[in-house]
């Protein structure tokens, strides 16, 4: 299967989920307003539409990109362990809080792009995010994740 | 425009909004300069201070910003022979020849100084149009205004992509997205799913973050390796300013740059790497030594840098007069002011008359400010581009992070930020370009609203859109951009259907 064949099935899939949630929104017609639903059948036309059109492209070979080009090059695999990084990251902010967890995240990142010194993720780890906490936290006053297992511990003590 | 303008100005002279320009300016150059990283990363880095600063600074740090990226991208372009940003690739072409002759500081002051040349020429068309187009817009009823947002739909999907059915599955999924919370007529909650965060619809912020930021620290992964040549060669101070030889001979590379940029920059999603392409073409053609071009000539480089400076006065033409973004990073100023609670269009002009003059104050001053740390640091500044990734990276996600969660402290925002994210990914391994999408986002409300209000007054009748002239027009227009791309590759008689052009993101 090739990408823009997937991609067609795939919204010709969307499309038609949207168009029966479309069906349980209220009609809400008033007033002369032709109601709130009138958009979306409208998208869920032209989704359908569009998709059919990008189905019809690529079975006639004129869609790019033509075929899947999964390699596991040394970059690729990179990425793919920085975005699960990133989502444990924003999964243990709530727990933890936004230094310790942003510490974390930039040491392993640091680590990840192959710096190997010690001192130097330390150092960068914990420096830069304690600016961006004074920066951000302290100076512009944005309310920074403080993690409820740690106000649990500190409450403890 | 009178007494409102000058009161723009004074506004803008405030010290606190100066400092935002000039770092804004300063963190432009840096972002445009680094290969891999671009002005929307260094926006994006910086919302979250825009959430709590007055709308005035806000807006002068963003504009800074954008002026600062496109001067910045000529840098890289210049010295190591790899453009900081795309609008930047053309610069490569004359600036680094000159620079390896043993010339860099030569290069970079033609460079500096027709980005300011192009910034000013586009700030005039801006403050000249920008008025006189609200007045005009604000004429507009609910059918004009809908057929105007069509068009603004219409164009980005048909010319900032490679094919012309992606563009608009790009920007159905976006209105599709925009239907998600209340309903903006009567307020009803849509397809919410009982979830109370849905209700209010997804926060714009988290979405362009998502949407811009992760397939660029995707590319950062990839490119963390890459080591650049850079061209030895002092800079010394007195070099980095323009000579008047210098400014002769690019001055009509100057005119045609700052006039294609500017032109380009108007409409919605054509952007700097056409425009770039554009100018650098027409100067050549218009030269008396064409063949010198590609060795190192101050036109070569005066008329790209003053085109892709003149496409940002261009590009805040639609978004400020309009509330149609010209281009991505005008989407995330849209974005940004919205949470200000100024949403740009014609009404900007009247309710918030002041703040619209201050914005294209903003515009002059980030042009002048820009040139000015250009020609006294960038001595300093291309010291940057030794800058390790290692640290640039971690600080980029978790400045998407802070720039997520601020506006509503929500840690629902920040999954819809990594799920946008990963949304944009996908569309990215599709070939499906993101922009059209933002559009939707920004402007789907509006268009919904639009086309409710006018079968409503119409009593269903969809005549209402073809009665106005100026509701015709732009259906017309948009029928034509639609189809245009589809003519074009009929007479070409290509392999794929689409229209090619380069992407806009900067």
């Amino acid at each position: 299967m090739t990408p823009n064949r997937f991609g067609a099935f795939l919204l010709i899939a969307i499309s038609l989920a949207y168009g029966y949630f479309t069906l349980q929104q209220p009609k809400a017609q008033a007033l002369g307003d032709p109601g709130l639903t009138l958009f979306p059948w409208i998208l869920t036309l032209f989704l359908l539409f569009l998709s059919g059109l990008l189905l019809v492209q690529d079975l006639r070979g004129l869609a790019l990109p033509k075929r899947f080009s999964f390699a596991f090059t040394p970059a690729g695999v990179r990425s793919a362990i920085g975005l699960t990084l990133i989502f444990v990251y924003i999964c243990v902010m709530p727990y933890i809080g936004f230094f310790l967890s942003s510490v974390l995240l930039f040491g392993s990142i640091m680590w990840l792009v192959d710096e190997r010194r010690p001192l130097i993720i330390f150092g960068f780890s914990c420096g830069v995010t304690l600016l961006l906490f004074l920066f951000f936290g302290v100076l512009f006053q944005i309310p920074l994740p403080k993690g409820t297992l740690l106000q649990e511990v500190f409450l403890w003590a | 425009m009178g007494i409102e303008f000058f009161q723009g100005f004074l506004l803008l002279l405030q010290p606190i909004n100066l400092l935002a320009v000039a770092a804004g300016s300063i963190a432009g150059l840096i972002f445009g300069m680094i290969p891999g990283l671009t002005t929307t990363t260094c926006i994006i880095m910086f919302l979250p201070l825009t959430f709590v600063m007055d709308p005035v600074t806000s807006v002068a740090l963003l504009l800074g910003i954008y002026t600062g990226g496109m001067s910045g991208g000529s840098f890289s372009a210049i010295l190591i022979n790899i453009p900081g940003t795309p609008s930047a690739s053309a610069t490569q072409i004359d600036g680094f020849p000159m620079a390896k002759r043993g010339e860099p500081a030569r290069a970079l002051s033609i460079s500096i100084t027709a980005s300011l040349v192009g910034g000013l020429f586009s700030f005039v068309a801006l403050a000249l149009f920008a008025p006189q187009l609200a007045n005009v817009a604000l004429q507009f009823k609910t059918p004009e205004l809908f057929a105007l947002i069509f068009f603004g739909i219409s164009i980005i999907s048909s010319f900032a992509v490679k094919s012309v059915v992606k563009g608009f599955i790009s920007a159905v999924l976006g209105l599709i997205i925009c239907t998600i919370g209340q309903d903006p007529i009567r307020g009803i909650g849509r397809f919410t799913f009982d979830n109370v965060n849905l209700l209010m619809g997804f926060n714009i912020i988290p979405i362009l973050v998502g949407l811009f930021a992760f397939p660029e620290i995707i590319n950062i992964f990839k490119e963390v390796m890459t080591a650049h040549e850079k061209v030895k060669g002092a800079l010394p101070f007195r070099k980095i300013f323009p000579s008047w030889a210098d400014f002769k001979v690019a001055g009509m590379a100057n005119f045609i740059g700052s006039l294609v940029g500017t032109f380009i920059g108007i409409l919605p999603g054509a952007g700097g790497p056409i425009a770039i392409f554009m100018a650098y073409d027409y100067t050549r053609k218009f030269s008396k030594r064409p063949e010198k071009y590609g060795t190192g000539i101050p036109e070569g480089i005066a008329s790209v840098e003053a085109a892709n400076s003149a496409v940002c006065g261009g590009a805040l033409i639609p978004t400020m007069t309009l509330g149609i973004p010209g281009d991505g990073i005008t989407a995330i100023i849209i974005g940004a002011l919205i949470i200000q609670g100024l949403a740009p269009g014609p009404l900007l002009f009247v309710q918030h008359a002041s703040f619209a003059y201050t914005m294209i104050a903003a515009y002059f001053v980030a042009n002048w400010i820009t040139a000015l740390i250009g020609y006294l640091g960038v001595r300093w500044i291309v010291k940057l581009l030794d800058l390790p990734k290692a640290v640039l990276l971690p600080l980029i996600i978790i400045t998407c992070f802070i720039g997520s969660y601020a506006p509503r402290n929500s840690f629902f925002d920040v999954f819809t930020m990594f799920g946008f994210g990963l949304l944009g990914l996908g569309m990215r391994w599709l070939q499906i370009t993101v922009i059209p999408m933002v559009l939707a986002i920004v402007l789907g409300d509006q268009l919904e609203s639009h086309l409710r209000l006018a079968l409503t007054s119409s009593q269903g009748d969809i005549s209402i859109f073809f009665a106005s002239p100026i509701s015709l027009f732009f259906l017309l227009l948009s029928a034509f951009t639609i189809l245009f791309p589809f003519i074009m590759q009929r007479k070409k008689k290509g392999t794929h259907l689409g229209f090619d052009s380069k992407g806009t993101d900067q």
